[in-house]
């Protein structure tokens, strides 16, 4: 038999969309409560890219792809906090162009960076962004080093973290995930985390929606709620909306922005344990392609060397000589549908030639940047590829990037479930409300109206803030 | 004939880790147990739309072998194991290369993970 709770408003997601909603409903005096799929565990509970956070933290244990022309595979947070508890942090603000655009192409109202700087300003006070103290790691400094050779601007960019120096005078960082910043502050307003419970659909009945779910042990429960905001990622938003019935302009337009990953070899030691994460990133060609660097530990070292196992020797033996870096684009598209029986939602992708195009073109300036600055081997993640050792060996890279080959991932997914007042494109009007369905909101980064060119995550937690603050006022 | 995925996967695993264990020239390091787990682990955790056509591959591979050499691939040597491994691997065809790159990959991770924790 099935358990029921009653409750004002319901939100299904508790990453920076649904943290945000929930906790500034509920300071507002709103009887709320925040359901989410994953487990509430404390922030450091398992080391950041090992095997067990892979397992309690990431949806599917990370084995996640979308399927196309191309494969892309693609992680998400399935935790209380999620998305912002596995990511870098990487901060930015949006560029003021890219909201613009949007406004344009889907008729956003009140969008711009002035309407929106009220709302990152709050977040920001919240969610704290720091700028990296002191030197930044070798792996950084080797991609910073190369633009600057090269005449291109490089920044450094500040994470959603608090640094500080441990006993040893060496610097540490906390994460500023929505487990450790919105989340408390929703439970001190009087709010109601149910954590470890899935949501499969939902209906309005009798003026109410009923949200059927499921706890941990396979117990029945019954949200009865007045309102609903879904804020359960650019997937799987599209995904339960579509399995309750709402289809018009749902999941038909996910974006996301595609990632190509390299290893770089140095002649110097440059991959030192103990420091922090990297922070530059290349912005000379924004917003066609970005390059950045990763966290380097040995294990991410070795799996992205999966397509070169030839050389597994060198990571083997030379691994602190080596960094991994990507090129990150903007283009990309891809649909979200359910599969009759199943549970998990399917992915399909595509990647027309001028997305694989760019995608070897921020390749291509990659290892121009990578070379510049000193290294010897670069290893891109293209099944089969030649190893870059010099200029000429970059010029025989492709101009189209095989798509079968490619190991492209990526962080970013939005653009599901479109804002805008736009009907024959918008799942929503310019705030999250659901176009002709009376007390149905979304706030999350489905509403985002395309790539955002740099990080998300300060975008969604904005754009969040604003809607919900409309709703309140 | 019934597939033990389990016993499949543990060949496969033994094959991956072996290979590893060829390219950085260290074949005293033939710990299996941790990938393993890992790759079983996380084929638990997939999208369960992918699992059926996923150990339908798993049985196509296991049984293969045994048109050319008599038995499943999980009762082979070690060296045809990897000699296997590696034809699929690289493969003209997509779904033979990502099914071995589905275990690769895995198997990589977890043993270098494992592999940092014991030094």
């Amino acid at each position: 038999m099935s358990n029921t709770i009653t409750t004002a408003i319901t939100v299904i997601g508790s990453g920076p969309g649904g943290a945000i909603t929930a906790a500034r409903l509920a300071e507002a005096g709103r009887q709320v409560l925040l359901v989410e799929e994953g487990a509430h565990l404390p922030q450091g509970s398992v080391p950041n890219f090992s095997l067990k956070e892979i397992s309690q933290k990431y949806r599917n244990g990370g084995v996640t792809v979308g399927f196309g022309n191309a494969k892309v595979a693609y992680v998400e947070g399935r935790v209380v906090g999620g998305g912002s508890e596995v990511n870098r942090g990487m901060y930015h603000r949006i560029h003021s162009e890219t909201l613009e655009e949007w406004g344009r192409s889907h008729r956003v109202d009140s969008l711009s960076l002035d309407d929106l700087r009220p709302h990152f300003d709050a977040c920001e006070s919240i969610t704290r962004v720091s700028d990296l103290p002191g030197v930044p790691p070798m792996t950084s400094m080797k991609l910073h080093e190369g633009a600057q050779k090269l005449g291109w601007k490089s920044l450094q960019v500040p994470r959603l973290v608090q640094y500080e120096k441990n006993d040893d005078g060496r610097l540490i960082d906390h994460k500023e995930a929505m487990s450790t910043t919105w989340i408390p502050r929703f439970l001190a307003a009087g709010g109601t985390l149910l954590a470890d419970t899935r949501v499969s659909r939902f209906k309005q009945h009798s003026g109410k929606w009923h949200v059927d779910a499921t706890t941990k042990g396979g117990q029945p429960l019954t949200i009865v709620t007045d309102r609903l905001f879904l804020a359960c990622g650019a997937i799987h938003t599209p995904a339960l909306l579509r399995r309750s019935g709402i289809k018009t302009n749902i999941g038909n337009s996910l974006r996301f922005h595609p990632m190509l990953k390299v290893v770089a070899q140095f002649r110097e030691e440059i991959n030192l344990l103990g420091v922090p994460d990297p922070v530059h990133q290349v912005v000379e060609y924004d917003p066609k392609f970005s390059l950045g660097s990763s966290m380097s530990l040995r294990p991410l070292l070795a799996l992205s060397m999966c397509d070169h196992q030839e050389y597994m020797h060198e990571v083997e033996h030379n691994w602190k000589q080596m960094g991994i870096y990507y090129t990150q684009t903007v283009g990309g598209y891809a649909s979200v549908r359910n599969v009759p029986w199943f549970r998990d939602p399917l992915v399909r992708v595509k990647m027309d030639e001028s997305s694989l195009h760019e995608v070897a073109d921020g390749l291509k300036h990659l290892c121009q940047a990578l070379l510049a600055s000193g290294a010897i081997a670069i290893y891109p993640g293209i099944a089969g590829s030649a190893v870059i050792h010099s200029q000429a060996d970059v010029d025989r890279l492709p101009d189209v990037l095989p798509p079968d080959k490619a190991n492209l991932s990526t962080l970013h997914l939005f653009s599901s479930c479109p804002m805008g007042e736009d009907r024959v494109h918008c799942a929503t009007d310019s705030f999250g409300n659901v176009h002709g369905v009376d007390r149905l909101h979304i706030a999350d980064a489905s509403l985002l109206c395309g790539p955002t060119v740099v990080n998300p995550q300060g975008t969604v937690m904005a754009v969040a803030h604003r809607n919900v603050q409309h709703f309140l006022n | 004939m019934g597939l033990d995925f389990r016993q499949c996967s543990s060949g496969i695993v033994g094959a991956a880790v072996a290979n590893l264990c060829d390219e950085i020239k260290s074949p005293d390091r033939l710990q299996t147990h941790e990938p393993l787990e890992f790759v079983l682990s996380q084929y638990d955790r997939m999208p369960d739309y992918l699992r059926l056509p996923f150990k339908l591959i798993a049985w196509i591979f296991d049984a293969a072998p045994i048109l050319v050499h008599g038995r499943p691939f999980h009762k082979l040597s070690l060296a045809t194991r990897q000699q296997i491994f590696l034809n699929w691997k690289n493969s003209s065809l997509g779904f033979k290369r990502d099914f071995i790159r589905f275990f690769d990959t895995l198997v990589i991770f977890a043993w270098y993970s494992e592999h940092e924790l014991t030094t």
